[in-house]
């Protein structure tokens, strides 16, 4: 597995060199955070490497028109790239979440290191370019990095698009996503037989169905790997935050909380490129990118993280 | 299965639509106020029977197209769903109700869907809404009966469990707010918050009062 800062884009390491600038004003944790190599992880397709943990906005970035929660939500986001997050991951299907990030988005002073991802999810050909440019208007961009098909909805068709869109410009990679492990083998006939960048399906340290099929196809197919519901929601917190960590968890796997011992064990398989959590609590956004530095598992200690989480 | 919105955004976003449509929100609030004390009272005469089916018609038309089309649509898809199907039943009501009356809410002789009945309604009235307070819900962001589905529905079924008429034809216009019973013990279980369930249990004991209601028609 590669796992290094060299091939950073130019804006991702003048990102990061602004994170360590600032880092006094955010404190100690951050200008650790800042000076140390974060885990990326490289898109197949082009090589272009990109950080191993970003974000979803599901229910967290939906908050309609409310100056107070859209202002908490940008503090989020300011959060999220001072401590090297990468992608954002939303869809037309999150209510009022793309109008929101487009909203934080614009009044943020850096977005450098944004990787800007969201989906298609309607019928037909028309309201799907419909969809997409209403899209590009919310997060106000001319181009989408990750353009991905929503569930699967009408992937036919919008396959035939976004691989136009791509050729024009307006997406740089294209995708599919499924969630909770639902039309998996649809999902694997569509990795083997389509040219894919990307795909994005579940995977937990609970839920690992995807590490017999999917994940390996992935790998030989090179297609990159986003990984939705890294907490099951928000289940694995419910189910397991009251138990201690295991005394090996920090030297072993380089987790000093619940958070990164969820994300780590996803983002040290060697097919996943990204995890995205989604949260709308800087403390929770601070854990959840503490995942991006520090040790990773080696296969042996993946097996024993799972082994622990099923036996508590 | 999760909504896609919490209930912190869901009091957020009523609060700017109270604010938005104050007037309207006012006005229907008083006068669902006025339609269960006239029903309470015992109507007098067609046209007070009118009143009461036009407040109700209003109530429907206003949780369909301002709130779930307005308001909620760009928090929940399924709300575009819901939307047509409150609309459908404001032209119902309006139909049946206010245009040419087939359901009265004159007093009559007491009996438990009578009272029964009376009590749901001034749930969806005044309950609901103190409830709400009681549980710390801001007086801006509270959903009131004639403007929000809700308190519309659980007012709805009681005055139709309250009324005279055909036993089919009240059963037919508690359909939607059966349905949207339906869909708060949904919310109330994915957002976690009980009160919710009020509205399905409302509209049950409403069903349950009008199939028992043996009231000479």
């Amino acid at each position: 597995m590669s796992d290094t800062a060299t091939g950073w884009t130019r804006r991702r390491f003048l990102a990061t060199t602004a994170g360590a600038a600032l880092a006094p004003a955010f404190g100690p944790e951050l200008a650790r955070a800042a000076a140390e190599s974060i885990h990326t992880r490289p898109i197949p397709a082009t090589g272009e490497r990109i950080p191993a943990v970003g974000m979803g906005t599901w229910i967290t970035f939906n908050v309609g028109g409310d100056t107070e929660l859209r202002r908490h939500r940008k503090r989020i986001l300011e959060e999220f790239f001072a401590r090297g997050g990468g992608m954002i991951d939303s869809s037309p299907m999150y209510g009022s979440s793309e109008e929101v990030v487009g909203w934080c988005l614009d009044r943020m002073d850096n977005t450098d290191g944004l990787v800007s991802a969201t989906k298609v999810w309607t019928r037909g050909m028309a309201d799907g370019e419909q969809q997409m440019a209403r899209s590009r208007e919310l997060w106000g961009l001319d181009t989408f990095d990750v353009m991905q098909v929503h569930n699967l909805v009408d992937w036919r068709t919008h396959l035939k698009t976004l691989r136009a869109h791509k050729d024009q410009g307006k997406v740089r990679y294209i995708g599919v996503t499924t969630s909770h492990g639902s039309r998996h083998d649809e999902l694997e006939g569509i990795m083997r037989n389509e040219p894919l960048d990307f795909v994005q399906f579940t995977y937990n340290v609970v839920d690992r169905w995807a590490e017999d099929r999917l994940l390996p196809l992935a790998h030989e197919r090179g297609i990159a790997v986003i990984v939705n519901r890294p907490y099951k929601r928000k289940a694995l917190f419910h189910r397991y935050q009251s138990e201690p960590l295991p005394d090996w968890a920090a030297a072993e796997a380089g987790a000093t909380n619940w958070a990164e011992f969820f994300l780590k064990f996803i983002i040290s398989h060697p097919a996943v490129t990204c995890a995205i959590p989604a949260t709308s609590q800087i403390p929770h956004m601070q854990e959840n990118m503490g995942a991006l530095t520090g040790p990773l598992p080696d296969q042996p200690t993946r097996q024993k993280m799972a082994r622990y989480v099923a036996e508590l | 299965m999760m909504l896609p919105y919490t209930i912190e955004v869901f009091f957020a976003a009523m609060g700017r639509y109270n604010a938005q449509y104050a007037v309207l929100v006012a006005l229907l609030a008083a006068l669902s106020l006025s339609a269960f004390v006239l029903a309470v009272r015992g109507t007098r005469g067609a046209w007070q029977d009118r009143a009461v089916g036009s407040v109700l018609a209003a109530g429907a038309l206003m949780s369909g197209w301002a709130h779930q089309w307005g308001l909620m649509a760009g928090l929940n898809f399924m709300a575009g769903v819901y939307a047509p199907v409150w609309i459908a039943q404001a032209i119902v009501l309006a139909g049946t109700l206010a245009l040419r009356p087939q359901i009265s809410f004159f007093a009559g002789p007491r009996g438990a869907a009578r009272t029964g009945g009376l009590i749901l309604a001034g749930l969806g009235v005044l309950g609901h809404p103190l409830a709400l307070l009681a549980l710390g819900t801001a007086p801006a962001s509270l959903p009131l009966a004639g403007s929000a589905p809700d308190p519309t529905a659980i007012l709805t079924a009681g005055l139709l469990a309250a009324a005279r008429g055909p036993r089919w034809l009240r059963l037919v216009l508690l359909l939607v707010p059966l349905a949207w019973g339906g869909v708060a013990a949904t919310s109330a279980y994915l957002l976690a918050f009980p009160l919710d369930y009020a509205v399905g249990a409302a509209a049950l004991m409403a069903l349950a009062l009008i199939l028992l209601d043996d009231r000479r028609r």
